[in-house]
């Protein structure tokens, strides 16, 4: 038996002696890539399967028949406005849609906060007494768990709380009450989005800045460069790879924003589209839930072509 | 002859040449493998047309068999809230006491807490067909969600003739009634919340008012004498607010706002008896005249006669417009602090509030005012005080694997014996108004001050709409008040807004 069974195995032990390293390896790590691709896209796949069936709120099932392309349109339409418990958009009520409310608090966010990290980078890159606590310190709104800051930044602007609210509706920044209006409570969600991910883009820059080859400098400084010529002509484009993977990551995390708004001024009074999905599938409406989730993985995807576009333009100039 | 033997530099460049997989390529066909099994994997599961796939039927009707407990030892999980959670070794003995065999031990299981949170950790729960819990704390909330799938167990196979006729005769219908579905019940009282006002007895004493002459505790007041009272207890005692409720835009179109406008004669679908329908064939009534005067009343409140929306004649400036962000428990804050004289909330806060280290015998406890009273009202079950029902159900999970265990100890907690313990252990009122007047429960500490309120009042709640599009319909409706409230819109632009948007959901679901 033994035997048979080393005969029926030989041949395909032998081919495995004869793969090349490369090869073999890729062997030794498949399992775990394919359990990881499978558990990467089934979901992925399943939610797309959804999103291809009608809501069935009075059946056995929460998912019925397939309708096709009919929630994507009803959603992108308007149509499906009606059974959200906030317009997908709606230009009239640009604060209220979730859609315009994600891209804003996104675009804003990705721009003030990787231009703080930028900057905040290139200080803690060099060297002062106390950089390694500066930089312990910096790093600390990232330790902080969303939901806590969510609720930090909701005791902050407080009316009846906090010594804040009131110099700040006096000087009209805010109104009296901020956290019930749409318009300060996304510019507060925002403010929380740069707070909490400075310290994660300035690391990265971080990194990058500390991979560049410190002899470029002193020739620039030989050359005459000024401190922005060596910043523009060297420490940016040097910087630049790991600049688009960090802000990759970033506009990714704030697309998705959910916890710190929960938290913070509530899903009615500032709709993102993380919280559309919560909503929707709360209400048993897997298929319309699976449907905007869907279109945002979308729009995230296509803003990653936008980054991998410009960055390639970027390289080859 | 050539040589057999390859040499090494042509074994190197063969492996070369053999090389040609690189990690692009790999990764590559790995994401198309896991694709194609992602796709596979949902044929397999089946579509939705209704084969229930990966979610739990639980259809078939439990035999005599089945729900005959044989007296082994099991232990049931109970899913339940903390506050219940917290007391689980008394509570267990409560239910000996009322007769549980005592060879059924109950596994307290708290997790999340939240109408919102805990009913998607049921959705998980109950749509993978897991066994446990075996029982459930509920709202009628979910009835609409979970009874169509059966995703719970319909209690009236299981619980008896007789314990279906005490659920009939002796408890409060509309708590019943908030689990039927379909002719099937899904869940049983296990406790009732019962909203009233609670306030400061000595300021309102101080201000020169008689509450107990006067009898506010079964006499409501309108809401016009409501805010005088209010007004002048505020200024004598110099507190900052007047009337503390939770006014954000979840609780001001399906809870507070909703009771008010009831209490002024108005309901958002005409007459009670349509709270649940036909969707699509029932009349749309927001945008009447009670519904405006209703958030004039709050404009009034929040702002005072300044408003341009004020009543004329209407004491205001009572409520601070910062209640239009509170939720329930932000709302207490003042109020609990001693800078509120009124405040409306659910029964369970009496207990709290009306404790010796807080107010004792200084809190009052009465009835929702009203704007309108019954006979005057525009629709049947509105006008005169009312109130939205709150609480909590029992729940059998129909997966459960110790159908009998589980009925015993849903049989025990449904019993007098338990209320009665709860009652006295959480100050959670009980479903049963007979049990108001029980020997035990006017000797419950705090509690027995405001039985007479609380029975009264229990007779006086009203349910919301329990079907599938209440949930988006009370978000615009929220959505439009909060605006209006807010100072952004009319009164009559908002009540416009919204039932132009309830019409449409109507329609789109008929």
């Amino acid at each position: 038996m033994k035997q048979k069974v080393q005969q029926a195995v030989s041949p395909i032990f032998l081919r495995i002696e004869q793969l090349d390293e490369a090869k073999y390896g890729f062997l030794l790590v498949s399992p775990v890539f394919l359990v990881l691709s499978v558990l990467a896209f089934y979901p992925l796949v399943r939610t797309l399967y959804f999103s291809l069936q009608d809501d069935d709120l009075t059946g056995m099932h929460p998912i019925g028949e397939f309708v096709g392309l009919e929630n994507y349109v009803q959603i992108l339409s308007g149509d499906a406005n009606a059974i959200l418990t906030s317009p997908f958009f709606d230009l009239q009520a640009p604060f209220s849609s979730a859609l315009i409310v994600t891209l804003l608090i996104t675009g804003v966010s990705v721009a003030i906060g990787t231009l703080m990290g930028l900057g905040m980078a290139i200080i803690l890159n060099k060297e002062f007494k106390g950089r390694r606590y500066a930089r312990t310190i910096v790093i600390l709104p990232w330790s902080i768990p969303i939901v806590i800051q969510g609720m930090m930044f909701f005791l902050l602007f407080q009316p009846s709380l906090s010594p804040f609210v009131e110099p700040l509706a006096n000087l009209g920044v805010f109104s009296d009450n901020p956290l019930i209006n749409s318009q300060d409570s996304t510019i507060i969600v925002i403010l929380i989005d740069i707070w909490r991910k400075i310290p994660f883009i300035a690391l990265i820059i971080m990194a990058g800045i500390a991979s560049i080859d410190r002899n470029l400098y002193d020739v620039a400084e030989v050359a005459g460069a000024t401190k922005w010529q060596q910043f523009r002509l060297i420490t940016l484009p040097q910087i630049k790879p790991v600049l688009f993977i960090g802000m990759i990551f970033y506009t990714i995390s704030s697309m998705k924003i959910y916890g710190i708004v929960e938290a913070s001024a509530g899903c009615s009074t500032v709709p993102t589209l993380t919280c559309l999905v919560v909503q929707t599938f709360r209400q048993q409406r897997w298929a319309t839930a699976s449907a905007i989730a869907f279109i945002t993985a979308l729009v995230i995807a296509v803003i990653i072509m936008v980054y991998v576009v410009r960055y390639r333009e970027s390289t080859n100039e | 002859m050539r040589s057999m033997v390859r040499t090494s530099s042509e074994t190197t460049s063969s492996r070369k040449a053999a090389s040609t997989l690189s990690r692009r390529q790999f990764v590559a066909s790995m994401g198309a493998t896991g694709v194609a099994l992602g796709l596979a994997g949902c044929s397999g599961t089946g579509n939705g047309s209704g084969d229930g796939g990966d979610v739990s039927s639980g259809g078939e009707t439990p035999t005599a068999e089945d729900i005959e407990y044989s007296g082994e030892d099991v232990t049931v999980e109970y899913s339940t809230a903390p506050l219940f959670g917290n007391i689980s070794d008394q509570l267990q003995q409560a239910a000996y006491d009322a007769g549980l065999p005592e060879s059924i031990d109950i596994n307290f299981s708290t997790t999340v807490w939240g109408a919102d949170d805990l009913q998607d950790r049921y959705n998980q729960i109950l749509s993978a067909g897991r066994s446990t819990p075996d029982f459930m704390l509920t709202n009628f909330a979910y009835t609409p969600f979970f009874a169509p799938r059966q995703w719970l167990l319909d209690l009236s196979q299981v619980l008896g003739d007789e314990k279906m006729t005490e659920l009939e005769n002796d408890y409060s219908q509309v708590m019943v009634d908030s689990m039927r579905w379909d002719g099937g019940l899904y869940g049983v009282p296990q406790f009732i919340d019962i909203p009233t006002i609670q306030y400061r007895k000595d300021l309102v004493e101080a201000a020169g008012y008689d509450p107990e002459g006067e009898n506010w505790a079964t006499e409501p007041l309108t809401w016009d004498y409501f805010a005088e009272v209010t007004k002048a207890a505020k200024e004598e005692a110099g507190t900052d607010h007047g009337y503390t409720t939770a006014m954000n835009q979840r609780n001001i179109g399906s809870i507070s706002g909703y009771e008010h406008l009831v209490t002024n004669g108005g309901n958002y679908f005409g007459d009670m008896s349509n709270q649940n329908g036909p969707i699509g064939d029932r009349s749309v009534t927001i945008d009447e005249q009670q519904t405006i005067d209703t958030l004039r009343q709050f404009r009034t409140f929040l702002y005072g006669s300044d408003d341009e929306y004020a009543v004329e004649g209407l004491d205001g400036g009572i409520t601070p417009s910062d209640a239009l962000g509170w939720d329930t428990s932000p709302s207490m804050e003042s109020f609990s602090a001693g800078e509120a004289v009124m405040h409306r909330n659910w029964s369970f806060a009496i207990a709290d509030f009306g404790s010796e280290e807080n107010f004792g015998e200084d809190l009052g406890v009465m009835p929702y005012p009203y704007g309108v009273s019954e006979s005057e009202a525009a629709y049947e079950g509105a006008g005169g005080t009312n109130a939205k029902l709150g609480g909590w159900h029992l729940s059998i999970n129909p997966n459960t694997e110790k159908l009998a265990a589980t009925v015993e100890v849903i049989k025990a907690m449904t019993s007098d014996e338990f209320y009665l313990s709860i009652f006295e252990a959480t100050g959670s009122t009980p479903p049963k108004p007979g049990l108001f007047t029980s020997d035990r429960a006017q000797e419950v500490d705090v509690m027995n001050r405001y039985l007479d309120t609380l029975q009264f009042q229990s007779e006086n709640q009203f349910a919301p709409p329990i079907n599938a599009v209440w949930d988006p319909q009370k978000s615009a409706i929220g959505q439009e008040f909060h605006a209006c409230l807010n100072q952004q819109k009319s009164p009559e632009e908002a009540v416009a807004a919204a039932q132009e948007q309830v019409e449409q959901i109507e329609e789109q679901e008929s």
